[in-house]
């Protein structure tokens, strides 16, 4: 079976007056995993049940392939979903959850057996077949959920936040095995989650969503590297990226960041850039927590140690200016000490300037 | 540890008190039906007889067609039981999961019809019935007992509807199931609990209704059980050993449906293993 395109064009839905999707575009491709990334109430659960028809749209257009999907029923979709509690139907037993689908889609009876026990095998719930949801451990529902899923050969699996019930453990190791779950099937993927690590480490593309809107779309190291503004930043990357407010200034041609605490002289190339794109003289600069170096030597900055989160493979110290704070990943094997007074240095590469008011990235 | 004893000691003396309370009146109505006449006011009274009687039975069989009226109240009960449950799943399904026009409206005109009082409703019934043709006929008790029991009953299984999570109805739309569909094969086992709670109670309601059945029915062949009942009461006398004996008769099938269908009184969603 080949891969289906979805495709979705200025997609809006509105709950009375609130705008749970606003305009949003997506064209995911044939086969792709694509992550839909935001924080609750962004309107990622709602942008999945748009597509599965649960909901129906206000405006725009969903496309699966070159077909409009905005007035077919579930049914006729073809979609399958996995939901955040499984939606088992808790008094039929794996096997019958598992049938139900095939049997409404019209699957003839040998090859609803034959694909059941195949899903089955691959899943490794064989054993589990006579079994009611009940009987079973939070995995194992979520495999026959999974499982429910994809023996009806669906166009488009929907996932929204299958993992979110599990232990972190199982979390883990459920993250490896829809990868590659995906990997096997091909088939077009949307998956919603809150939890970047999931995101990043499971998608082809991630899609960031706030408030409605598509804030960026892009491959896990782009949107980490290559934020498109503020929110993207801050929410991709644990821990987050540190944001310092400050002002633009120039003195005999050379830029400086004044954010209060201390001031940050700009690599000319970086300022000139800059200073293009913005509309005002404030700005934010923001770093991530492993391009601080501390105990540097050139263009330090003190600062106090306020705690410090030992990792294993790395220690994480919080530190506090005058006025700000900020997180540093540094290696482990340094000991550190609360109250400590430490000199730290900003990676300049590393650097991200967005704008102080639209905070889009500038640089 | 000792308060907790005492706790657990003083809950025990209140359940046994309310035991007690129960089971008396059980215990002397069975007893009082093996009893002669001449041992059912004794001071004391004993509590298990002293001579053992199958003559109040005798005289109860003999002296009312108690048969016939205890198979027009099995035909009542079970036609109205049946009857409600099926409307009231039905109705509860769509109180909790559609979505129409007038759906409020509808809701506090059947929260409105819970405020009447049974006797309030019984001469406008009564005329509508005799208007009817329905005056001395088995639909003159069925279709008033299943109005009445509709709105309450509704409202439970509204409630159980509602409490099976909305992934389970998005879920059941997605694998293609209609409206319908999702109703009977996917929502109605899990409701079966309430469903199976609110049927036993409609059951022991029609069993035991009087008022109604006599007002809406003159002949003998017509009277259900808890009519005939009444018929060894007369203003100046009472046949206590006969009259036992008939309820013992009539209370038995409400008993066995609640001993049958103790197994299906378990909270539902906790077997459902949604979390």
């Amino acid at each position: 079976m080949t891969a289906t395109k979805l495709t979705i064009e200025n997609i809006t839905k509105k709950f009375a007056k609130v705008t749970a999707v606003d305009g949003v575009n997506l064209a995911v491709k044939p086969g792709e995993f694509m992550v839909l990334l935001g924080p609750s109430g962004c309107g990622k659960t709602t942008l999945l049940r748009l597509i599965a028809g649960l909901e129906k749209p206000d405006g725009g257009t969903i496309r699966f392939d070159d077909r409009v999907a905005n007035d077919m029923l579930p049914k006729a979709r073809n979609v399958a979903m996995v939901f955040q509690d499984f939606a088992l139907y808790p008094h039929m037993t794996i096997f019958d959850n598992m049938r139900l689908p095939m049997k409404n889609l019209g699957f003839q009876k040998d090859k609803i057996k034959e694909k059941i026990l195949w899903a089955a095998k691959l899943l490794e719930i064989d054993d589990l077949l006579n079994r009611i949801p009940a009987q079973l451990s939070g995995g194992q529902k979520q495999r026959a959920a999974i499982g429910r899923a994809i023996v009806r050969e669906p166009k488009i699996f929907l996932l929204d936040e299958p993992l979110a019930n599990l232990d972190a453990q199982l979390r883990m190791k459920m993250r490896v095995e829809l990868k590659e779950l995906q990997r096997k099937l091909q088939v077009t993927t949307v998956y919603v989650t809150h939890d970047q690590v999931e995101a990043m480490s499971m998608g082809h593309r991630i899609a960031v969503m706030k408030s409605g809107k598509i804030r960026q779309i892009g491959r896990g190291k782009d949107l980490y590297y290559h934020p498109a503004d503020k929110f993207v930043a801050g929410f991709i990357g644990a821990p987050s990226m540190n944001f310092f407010e400050g002002e633009l200034s120039e003195k005999g041609g050379k830029f400086t960041v004044d954010v209060g605490d201390f001031t940050f002289p700009l690599p000319d190339e970086m300022a000139h850039m800059a200073v293009k794109k913005m509309r005002e003289s404030k700005l934010i600069l923001g770093i991530r927590p492993e391009d601080i170096h501390v105990n540097a030597l050139k263009g330090s900055v003190g600062a106090r140690v306020e705690s410090v989160e030992p990792l294993g493979t790395e220690t994480l110290l919080h530190l506090k200016f005058n006025r700000h704070s900020a997180v540093v990943r540094v290696s482990a094997k340094k000991e550190y000490s609360v109250g400590k007074k430490v000199n730290i240095a900003f990676d300049e590469d590393a650097i991200h300037l967005f704008d102080g008011k639209s905070e889009e990235i500038l640089v | 540890m000792k308060k907790n004893i005492f706790y657990r000691a003083s809950i025990y003396v209140i359940l046994f008190i309310i035991m007690v309370i129960m089971i008396v009146p059980f215990w002397w109505m069975i007893t009082t039906s093996f009893k002669p006449p001449g041992e059912i006011f004794t001071f004391p009274p004993t509590i298990i007889p002293r001579e053992f009687t199958f003559s109040n039975y005798e005289f109860m069989w003999s002296s009312a067609p108690l048969g016939r009226f205890w198979l027009n109240s099995l035909l009542i009960a079970s036609i109205v039981t049946l009857a409600v449950m099926f409307i009231t799943s039905l109705a509860g399904f769509a109180f909790a999961r559609l979505d129409f026009k007038g759906k409020r409206v509808l809701f506090y005109l059947l929260l409105a019809s819970l405020t009447g009082p049974l006797f309030a409703i019984l001469i406008p019934s009564f005329f509508i019935i005799s208007k009817a043709g329905l005056y001395n006929t088995y639909f003159a008790i069925i279709l008033p007992y299943i109005g009445w029991n509709i709105a309450l009953p509704t409202l439970i299984i509204r409630a159980f509807f509602e409490s099976i999570p909305s992934s389970v109805g998005d879920s059941a739309k997605i694998d293609g199931c209609s409206t319908f569909t999702t109703y009977r094969k996917i929502m109605l086992p899990l409701v079966m609990p309430g469903l199976v709670t609110v049927g036993i109670f409609t059951w022991m309601y029609t069993w035991d209704e009087l008022a109604w059945a006599i007002t809406a029915t003159s002949s003998m062949e017509m009277r259900t059980m808890s009519a005939g009942i009444t018929m060894f009461q007369t203003q100046y006398f009472s046949s206590w050993g006969p009259l036992c004996a008939a309820a013992v008769f009539g209370v038995l099938p409400s008993i066995i449906l609640y001993i049958v269908m103790q197994k299906y009184y378990k909270p539902t969603l906790a077997v459902t293993g949604m979390k």
